[in-house]
């Protein structure tokens, strides 16, 4: 019996290990790309253009980072635009991040506790949007943002997510169902208004969920491109996503190191982010029904 | 639970300063001398940008009345076209040349004709082929500032190892072709080194037609792309696929470095020769400033002399976008820059021709580009060429790309599409249709004009 514990024991080891060595070779496949970027990050100019690529460059070019952090300082008064792009990011990131983790769990809450004619009709047209993908909606956005006087200011980019978004209700909505009801009851007996229960039993009970809403928002606010190209005008309003196209030149010319070691930079809060708030991330996904 | 109420607190301070700070920084504070604020959108970065400053200083501190706000924009083609439509544009915006009939066709500039008027501008100050890119539909919508033309660059030394005079570097474009069999070498499957390659960098496959006297339309309303001499053109183009095989040329090329590198082709000393703008000579002495190179005029076919000094002539321009809150302050500007010192200031730091017809000594004596001259005088060409000034050309050089692509045997064509005519053909029937619409809305704006008033 002991054997063949021992047996089916090392046919798990052996199935483990195979997959781990599988797993490891996809990651790999993932991770050449942020390894091209953070090695030609530290290329000097003639070895970052090279084919085949080096990922140990030769020498290591530390000073790229600091040159890339004051890359045209000279056209913001002299502040480095790094940072000048760093405020503005933060500040689309805030708010965005406030406005879609406050509307959303409103919205989701009214989907997955509520009762109200139509409810069901609603949250599947709210649903249905996510099928429009942002280009259909780019040129009468667009035209509704410049009649109100949006255009060249941060309020495309962060006042839409003070209005709930499919993705983030469904998401919030899954969580919200699997509470027991009886908490609801039980807060309504001892005299809980509907916003009590919904900010004194539920949202306390839903920080998961809240905390991979937020950093949804956060990843698509501190990475969207498109919107800021869009909607900004002049260099003192560009997040960081658009001020990387600085670093592009035109006619074939742009200092690919330089544009790497911006592009490390900002990449890198978005990791960071990410290792601290694994644990609830992953807690987020399991509970709200996402995962497969 | 405090730890709690302090996050809480913490947020809302978090989401009140940044509602504030996000309107302070879109908020501009006026200029405590009272300058009229003229904003300024160029496309350079680089040591380019830095030349356009230079002039941008030295005009803020001829006068005291207005204040060119100098800004370097990425994506400008489309940044300032959204910014036009959105009602809030810079006053002058630095374009490529091939975007003038692009926004003049959206109304998104305002004709300088007037204003060039009054200032004394007139064609003749230019080296005409360069004002003529500026208009379109008999108005001026732009004004040059820095202009380009291209040449063969050639490698002395690998056309010496070949057993060619590099004094004596090919004229004709058989002599041309005689020059790449020689330096060619092969080992095994795998190429080594060409003497030319039309698909390197591949930036303007329209312009073989140009290099053979053909036309890529007819400057109007009728496009031509198959007249025997784009199809001499581009079956010339594709005769390197062919006689080296196209799956071996392609992997030769996908071994090269990318444009701004030491192993660039060119620099690399793996293709002898290369079209290659006025440009060239920076990328040479910042990746090989080793390599012992010229440049002469790109070959003609040997049966058409009067082919010679071809050339594609482009063109930086200045222009107004529609909406401009300062127009007679932003032309201020411009024409300051469009007076021979400042212009032969800025073409010199970027390093390029200028296009004003008269020409200091010192200008070509001191330029840093060893052949400037020889790109100066091919720019008054008679066979200078440049892109058909229609707002359809990028789908249209698109087309023509996929095309060069079918004849290369890069794409596979599809039935009966393959030879060169066909490609060609199929480029003319997807876009007449569009150019068709371009003019029937022009004429419905009253802005498409009788035949022989158009300048191409």
């Amino acid at each position: 019996m002991a054997k063949r514990t021992r047996t089916l024991q090392q046919q798990n080891l052996v199935s483990v290990g195979i997959l781990h060595i599988v797993l490891a070779l996809l990651s790999i496949v993932f991770l050449i790309p942020l390894l091209w970027m953070i090695a030609t990050s530290l290329s000097t100019e003639k070895v970052a253009g090279s084919f085949p690529p080096q990922f140990i460059p030769t020498p290591i070019e530390w000073e790229n980072y600091s040159t890339a952090f004051n890359y045209q300082s000279d056209q913001l008064g002299g502040v480095p635009p790094m940072l000048i792009y760093a405020r503005n990011s933060l500040i689309v990131c805030i708010l965005v991040v406030a406005g879609a983790v406050i509307s959303n769990a409103i919205v989701a809450y009214s989907f997955a506790r509520l009762k109200w004619p139509g409810r069901d009709v609603a949250f599947s047209v709210t649903l249905a949007t996510m099928m429009i993908p942002f280009p259909v909606l780019m040129v009468p956005l667009y035209a509704m943002y410049k009649d109100f006087g949006w255009i060249g200011t941060f309020r495309p980019l962060w006042i839409p997510a003070w209005f709930a978004g499919a993705f983030n209700i469904f998401l919030l909505r899954q969580f919200f169902r699997t509470i027991p009801f009886e908490l609801s009851e039980a807060a309504k007996i001892d005299g809980c208004s509907e916003w009590g229960i919904f900010a004194k039993v539920i949202l306390p009970l839903a920080k998961p969920a809240l905390a991979v809403v937020a950093l949804f928002s956060f990843m698509a606010a501190w990475n969207d491109f498109l919107a800021p190209l869009l909607y900004l005008q002049s260099q003192e309003t560009f997040t960081l996503a658009l001020g990387l196209q600085n670093f592009k030149g035109q006619a074939g010319g742009s200092p690919i190191h330089l544009q790497m070691a911006a592009s490390t930079m900002v990449v890198a809060p978005v990791i960071i982010l990410f290792f601290f708030t694994q644990r609830q991330f992953i807690q987020g996904i399991a509970t709200s029904g996402l995962k497969g | 639970m405090k730890w709690a109420k302090f996050v809480s607190a913490l947020s809302i301070i978090a989401i009140i300063w940044a509602v504030f700070a996000g309107e302070a920084v879109v908020k501009k504070t006026p200029r405590t001398d009272r300058r009229i604020v003229v904003t300024y959108w160029e496309k350079w970065g680089d040591f380019e940008a830095d030349a356009m400053r230079a002039v941008v200083d030295d005009f803020n501190k001829s006068q005291d009345r207005i204040f060119v706000d100098f800004q370097s924009v990425t994506n400008i083609g489309q940044k300032a076209m959204l910014a036009t439509s959105g009602g809030i544009p810079p006053d002058v915006a630095g374009l490529f040349g091939p975007n003038v009939a692009q926004y003049a066709y959206n109304n998104a500039v305002i004709p300088l004709d007037e204003l060039a008027q009054e200032a004394g501008i007139k064609r003749e100050d230019y080296i005409t082929q360069y004002y003529d890119i500026c208009t379109y539909r008999g108005k001026l919508w732009a004004l040059p500032s820095c202009p380009a033309s291209t040449a063969l660059h050639y490698n002395r030394k690998m056309l010496a190892d070949a057993g060619w005079d590099p004094d004596n570097p090919p004229k004709t474009i058989e002599e041309l072709t005689r020059l790449d069999e020689m330096v060619f070498k092969k080992d095994g499957d795998t190429i080594k080194k060409m003497g030319f390659l039309p698909t390197d960098p591949g930036w303007w496959p329209w312009a073989w037609s140009g290099v053979f006297g053909g036309k890529l339309w007819d400057g109007e309303s009728k496009i031509t792309m198959t007249t025997p001499e784009n199809i001499e053109a581009f079956t010339w183009m594709g005769s390197f696929a062919k006689r080296y095989g196209t799956a071996t040329v392609q992997s030769f090329q996908q071994g090269f470095g990318s444009f701004k590198s030491p192993q660039n082709a060119f620099m690399d000393n793996k293709t002898a020769t290369v079209l290659q703008g006025v440009w060239m000579a920076n990328f040479i002495e910042k990746f090989n400033p080793e390599l012992d190179w010229g440049a002469v005029a790109f070959p003609y076919p040997e049966d058409r002399p009067e082919l010679a000094n071809s050339t594609i002539i482009d063109l930086d321009i200045l222009v107004i976008p529609r909406g401009a809150k300062h127009p007679k302050e932003a032309f201020e500007f411009i024409r300051y820059v469009q007076t021979q010192a400042a212009m032969e200031k800025l073409c010199s730091g970027q390093k390029k021709q200028s296009p004003l017809a008269n020409v200091s000594e010192e200008f070509i004596k001191n330029h840093p580009n060893p052949f400037v001259e020889l790109f100066q005088d091919l720019a008054s060409s008679p066979t200078a060429y440049s892109t058909p000034k229609t707002p359809i050309w990028p789908q249209w050089a698109d087309e023509i790309k996929s095309a060069t692509e079918v004849i290369n045997g890069r794409i596979e064509a599809e039935e009966n599409q393959g030879s060169v005519r066909a490609a060609l053909q199929a480029v003319q029937d997807r876009m007449q249709p569009k150019l068709d619409n371009v003019i029937r809305r022009e004429r419905a704006l009253g802005i498409y004009p009788e035949k022989g008033s158009v300048a191409n």
